[in-house]
């Protein structure tokens, strides 16, 4: 006996762990709503204030605002935004990127043009290349070899872009650059950088600058080039009427930038006593309050929400990838009034944020790098979101343990050790689902059951064991009436596992076949990639019947509980995997999975049986992403309720297209989440609603 | 040798060049020359060139610093280079530099023939010479030093074949050993007037160049370098200063300057850290030749050890000769030189990629990390024209011969861009957050394992359950009522059985007497079973009574014999 406690519990007390195991067992229901209802409010509690922490900065280097601001434009900048407006109306599609240029060259920088060739995937173009040209220039700083370098960055739009106009960003980097040139103080090289086709332009400059090769976008060879980028600071300001600034955070498939990147920006916002915003959202003025926590709560989901989507809120997101840390600072304009904030105060708050990261010493890595935002000035970093993270995976888990008990309890029932007895008594009210005349006895039976063990506790050993043999022999004999032995084990849900995984491979695949028929059927392309996934979502909805044997009446037979317990598992490591680098889209998938995967069982019930099937239809991907539509409609304030339909169906359509050609051209993994983990993950749980066990 | 400054100011628009002379008796000859350049950038180039040419040994100096000296004789030094820079020139704008460097320390020196030793006296040389300028040239050690095989020929005067050999030659530089205004000083002590007096003593960092060209020159001259014309005014300060004490030097410009890029010069190149992320990486170097006709050029690269090159990825159109070394991690840098014909009109890529070594952690630098510094690579080739060239040519000492220069073939000598490369690295400030982390682990082992060790295990039966409190309370009883049980003198129980139930009383031991018929013991055990260990003491005792007592430090039985 003592050996065998050895062996077995070297690091831990067997007899502990029997007692989890027992706990599980029998209390896995009301756990796992424990662990999930207690998760979701926790995460949400998260953004009360006494909850979470303030920022602080953990790099001192970066010093902020200890310079005053010199920043006083030595150009006429109305001027100059009167010629770029001049230029930008010349012809609404064109860009002036030879005005910028020759305005670089006058200033003294160094000025240089990236052409770059973007070749779109799945031939949306009909196969023709789109040229593109990005203009910057380095500001050469006179005390280092050029070994480090900063980006400021703005997009430049045509006259017919619906996106705000970026005119006075772009004005304000000449400015500053003349400014900038003069002093002696700078130890880092500034680049100055004007990009064309928005995101797609912002590649094509890190990929020439990083000489890498990509298919889709062929960057041209840079002629300048300066040292290791060490952060980015994209701009994005209108030429008038700047009402506050707002930050935008979050990058490529949820990346976002260290966080003292982040408090950078606002506090130099708020040195200049500029407002200062998150997704449009203000601080609340007293956080503690119900009206603060309901502010903080919106914005905090706001900006999980941008995160949850994998898409970079601006520019900015782009550089994440480099390991250089970006932002981009915003002006939000105003319908009305005189304007608050002038380029120049603008000027200064790059000027000051500059300043400070010329002051680097290393990269960025004291701070965070996994946080969530409920306002400017709080935070709530990975140690304090990952717990109620962790709850509400953890039902998923509890609930799949107590499955694999239960099974382990049935293989092993001939040992017929007292252990094993009392899982198969404890794992069992699973088992005795499947038919309402067989719970009825095994009811009987457990009772019975109980009133023997409360005998046996006061008479001899030998005789409690023998009672224990016969009740435990009648309840497997029961057991094994109802199931059938050809569907149990791995064997019987290999071919659901299978075709699952074949189906979320299609998905992946399809696209590229799609592509193919457009020119067939002379539909947009956004159209036939909606449309094919639908159907294959449609034809996947079937799969149950796919794989229903034939010979036994077009049953769908096999072991659910182990295929369930399969399910949950993976779907636990998926949803922690992407936890640990897009918590947003982790989190939202999970509080939308996790309760119809955890409840879900076949059932006899027809009723119950098809409420049950509505409900996980209405957490499948695709209703999902249609979901997502909606909400993110809603957002943007559409009332009526047909206008609202139609445009989730645009926005819907746009969104697929969108992810879908990020993945080609930015290496965006939103597609391939979806069609690797959640889609297959999905298509199990399906086939278990169908099964008829 | 010469020490060089660079600042920038935007005033001159002519090439200005001034001299003194000096001489002293004993033929030894020392020149101070002042050369000004403008350039279309707006920036200005001021080059200052000390020289001293000595007739005798340099063992008895009249103008040659003593201190110099005496480190060349002891380490019996032919020919030493040092250059230390601070920023980066820019070929592009700027053409070509009087000399040549790269950012940070650069140092190669050529020994006397049958010098013994030669990595032992390098050691040693570096280190006199790290004391001597106040920097740290003693990092140069194995990890950063190379000898190469092409690049690198000695400038002055030596023996026939004795650059055939290139084992007397050593060559490294540290990229981040950049000059400050302490280093100026110790370069300053070497002139023969030190700051005093001269064109030195415009050596002052703070000093606001007040330089016109109001005075008007001496002279203005014309000269031609390789068919191309050149015109200097010249100024003999000597001679200005004669009349007036301070001497101003004023330009105006005739018309607003504008910026403007001025022509590349023929041959130049860029350098760079390509890929991202902290496994891979790569090194591209673009060599750009706008001349006419195909140039012969060798390419030298220093890579550190932790850039693990793999040779066989290095790419270059019309590679001809190389020359590699590979790496040793922790102990040699790799060298690559390679010679190849750059063709007309062309920009040449030469490329080649690379592992980033895991470093032990004893191995990074004790300061801020922004990352590793890899040298310049340097280029040397010889150009057909002097376009841009301002270099002084090997067979004249100053800038006044090197005026009038009819020859075509101009030696070129380039230095890249030094590259920083990030590693993969630790995060040095919160060895906290590791230390707790480690204990905590321990803590769960150790302290899991110390249970396991010092638990006393009983058989217990499996029937009889832990149950709630109810259960503890009967359970309570129960005991009571066995330990009066045992309380009691048996007579007939042939097993004295002494339980540890009686806690207080235990003496970390428990003796249990076995008696057979006859009232015989035996068997004593004597179970001890204290925090630390476990073990049975087995006794076998025949026609004795005995009465043992075991303490559990010092180990003693006591027997007694004890009559019936």
């Amino acid at each position: 006996m003592v050996c065998r406690e050895l062996r077995m519990g070297l690091l831990s007390n067997p007899k502990q762990r029997q007692k989890i195991i027992d706990v599980i067992s029998n209390y896995n229901n009301k756990l796992c709503v424990l662990c999930y209802v207690v998760g979701v409010v926790w995460f949400l509690a998260l953004a009360y204030s006494p909850l979470n922490a303030g920022t602080y900065f953990s790099e001192n280097a970066l010093l902020p605002g200890l310079v005053v601001g010199e920043f006083q434009s030595d150009i006429d900048m109305d001027a100059y935004i009167q010629e770029l407006q001049d230029e930008l109306k010349k012809d609404k599609r064109k860009i002036p990127r030879n005005w910028v240029y020759k305005k670089f060259q006058e200033l003294g920088l160094d000025a240089y043009v990236q052409n770059y060739t973007v070749n779109y995937p799945l031939e949306i173009t009909r196969g023709q290349k789109v040229q593109g040209q990005n203009v910057y220039g380095i500001l050469q700083a006179r005390r280092s070899s050029s070994t480090e370098a900063i980006v400021l960055s703005a997009p430049l739009r045509p006259a017919d872009s619906k996106l705000t106009q970026t005119n006075g960003g772009i004005v304000l980097m000449m400015s500053l650059a003349k400014h900038f040139r003069k002093q002696t103080y700078w130890s880092k090289d500034i680049i100055f950088l004007v990009t064309d086709h928005e995101q797609i332009g912002i590649q094509a400059w890190l990929d020439g600058y990083h000489d890498i090769q990509s298919d889709y976008i062929q960057p041209g060879d840079l002629r300048g080039r300066s040292g290791s980028i060490q952060a980015a600071l994209n701009l994005e300001i209108p030429d008038k009427n700047v009402r506050s600034y707002d930050v935008k955070i979050e990058g490529l498939n949820g990346q976002l930038p260290n966080l003292d990147l982040f408090n950078l920006v606002v506090r130099l916002c708020q040195k200049e006593s500029a407002m200062v915003t998150l997704h449009r959202k203000r601080d609340a003025y007293k956080m503690e309050s119900w009206e603060g926590y309901q502010r903080s709560l919106i914005t905090m989901l706001n900006m999980m929400w941008a995160q949850a989507s994998g898409l970079p809120s601006g520019n900015h997101g782009l550089f994440h990838r480099y390991r250089i840390e970006a932002v981009t600072l915003e002006g939000v304009e105003k319908k009305r009034g005189h304007d608050l904030y002038d380029l120049e105060k603008t000027g200064r708050i790059v000027e000051g944020i500059f300043r400070s990261l010329n002051n680097l010493l290393e990269r960025f890595h004291q701070s965070f790098f996994f946080y969530v935002l409920p306002s400017t000035m709080r935070y709530v970093s990975i140690g304090l979101y990952m717990p109620p993270f962790g709850l509400i995976c953890a039902a998923a888990l509890i609930k799949a343990v107590a499955l694999w008990i239960g099974l382990g309890s049935q293989e092993n029932g001939d040992e017929n050790d007292e252990k094993s007895g009392e899982t198969t008594e404890s794992g069992n009210p699973e088992k005795m689902g499947p038919s309402g005349d067989e719970a009825e006895k095994h009811q009987d039976l457990l009772t019975e059951r109980k009133k023997a063990e409360d005998l046996s506790k006061d008479s001899d050993i030998e005789e409690d064991n023998e009672e224990r043999k016969q009740v435990e022999e009648e309840l497997r004999r029961l057991l094994e009436e109802g199931d059938d032995s050809s569907s149990t084990g791995i064997i019987s849900v290999f071919p659901v596992i299978l075709t699952a995984s074949l189906l979320g491979i299609l998905a992946y695949l399809g696209p590229e076949f799609m592509s193919g028929s457009a020119k067939h059927f002379r539909m947009r392309m956004e159209d036939i990639i909606t449309y094919g996934l639908m159907a294959l979502f449609t034809a996947s909805l079937m799969f149950p019947s796919m794989i229903s044997r034939k010979n036994q009446d077009r049953k769908l037979a096999f072991d659910w509980e182990l295929l369930k317990c399969i399910a949950l598992i993976f779907q636990s490591l998926f949803l922690f995997s992407v936890a640990l680098m897009n918590i947003s889209l982790a989190f939202f998938v999970a509080v939308v999975l996790v309760p119809v995967t955890v409840s879900l069982k076949p059932r006899q019930n027809r009723l119950f049986s098809l409420l049950q099937k509505i409900l996980l239809f209405l957490v499948s991907p695709g209703f999902m992403i249609f979901m997502a539509s909606l909400i993110n409609c809603m957002l943007e304030k559409y009332k009526d309720p047909l206008d609202l339909f139609g445009k989730t169906w645009d926005t819907m359509k746009q969104g697929l297209m969108l992810t879908i050609i990020d993945k080609y051209f930015f290496g965006s993994w939103m597609f391939t989440f979806f069609c690797f983990a959640v889609f297959p993950n999905w298509l199990l749980f399906w086939g278990i609603a169908h099964c008829d066990s | 040798m010469a020490a060089k400054s660079k600042s920038m100011f935007r005033v001159l628009f002519l090439q200005v060049f001034a001299g003194i002379v000096a001489s002293s008796t004993q033929n030894d000859a020392f020149y101070e020359e002042l050369f000004i350049k403008p350039f279309r950038s707006g920036h200005v180039m001021f080059n200052f060139q000390f020289t001293t040419v000595w007739n005798v040994s340099i063992a008895d100096p009249a103008l040659f610093p003593k201190s110099l000296g005496d480190v060349l004789m002891t380490y019996r030094v032919q020919e030493l280079h040092l250059t230390q820079t601070k920023g980066l020139w820019r070929y592009e704008k700027w053409g070509y530099p009087p000399n040549d460097a790269s950012p940070g320390a650069e140092l190669w020196v050529w020994f006397l023939p049958n010098t013994e030793k030669i990595d032992r006296v390098w050691a040693d040389l570096v280190n006199a010479l790290s004391g001597l300028f106040c920097s740290s040239l003693n990092f140069m050690d194995s990890k950063s030093t190379i000898r190469p095989r092409w690049t690198f020929r000695p400038q002055g005067l030596a023996s026939e074949g004795y650059s055939l050999f290139s084992g007397l030659l050593r060559y490294s530089a540290l990229p981040n050993e950049v000059v400050c205004t302490e280093n100026l000083t110790p370069w300053k002590k070497l002139l023969p007037c030190d700051s005093k007096i001269g064109l030195s003593t415009l050596f002052n960092a703070s000093v606001d160049f007040g330089f016109s060209l109001n005075p008007p020159p001496d002279r203005v001259e014309e000269f031609t370098r390789g068919h191309e014309r050149r015109v200097y005014a010249v100024y003999n300060l000597g001679e200005q200063l004669d009349a007036i004490r301070i001497f101003n030097l004023e330009a105006n410009y005739n018309t607003k300057p504008a910026y403007g890029r001025s022509e590349p010069p023929p041959v130049y190149a860029r350098r760079y850290i390509t890929g991202y992320g902290l496994e891979k990486g790569g090194i591209t170097c673009h060599i750009y030749n706008d001349l006419d006709e195909n140039l012969t050029l060798i390419y030298m690269d220093t890579i550190p050890w932790f850039l693990r090159v793999y040779f066989n990825t290095l790419k270059i159109e019309n590679g001809d000769k190389m020359h590699y070394i590979p790496g040793k991690d922790r102990t040699r840098p790799y060298q690559i030189e390679i010679v190849f014909r750059l063709r007309a009109k062309s920009v040449t890529k030469l490329s080649l990629s690379f592992d980033r070594a895991f470093l032990k952690w004893t191995e990074y630098p004790p300061d801020a990390n922004h990352g590793f510094y890899v040298n310049s690579a340097v280029l040397s080739t010889v150009l057909p024209v002097a376009f841009h060239y301002t270099a002084i040519p090997q067979n004249v000492s100053t800038i006044e011969e090197s005026l009038n220069d009819t020859s075509t073939d101009f030696f070129l000598r380039l230095h890249t861009d030094t590259l920083l490369v990030s590693l993969p690295t630790p995060d040095f400030s919160m060895p906290y957050n590791v230390i707790c982390l480690a204990c905590t682990v321990v803590a769960i082992a150790f302290g899991s394992l110390h249970n396991l060790t010092t638990r006393r295990f009983i058989i217990m039966d499996p029937s009889q359950k832990k149950g709630g409190p109810l259960q503890k309370i009967k359970k309570f009883f129960k005991r009571d009522k066995k330990s009066e049980i045992d309380n009691k003198p048996n007579k007939d129980n042939k097993i004295a059985h002494k339980t540890d139930s009686d806690k207080d009383k235990r003496d970390d031991s428990c003796i249990i007497l076995v008696v057979g018929k006859n009232n015989k013991i035996f068997a004593i055990f004597i179970i001890s079973l204290t925090d630390s260990d476990m073990f049975v003491f087995k006794l076998l005792l025949r026609n004795l009574k005995t009465i043992l007592t075991f303490k559990r430090k010092n180990v003693e039985i006591i027997i007694e014999k004890k009559k019936n």
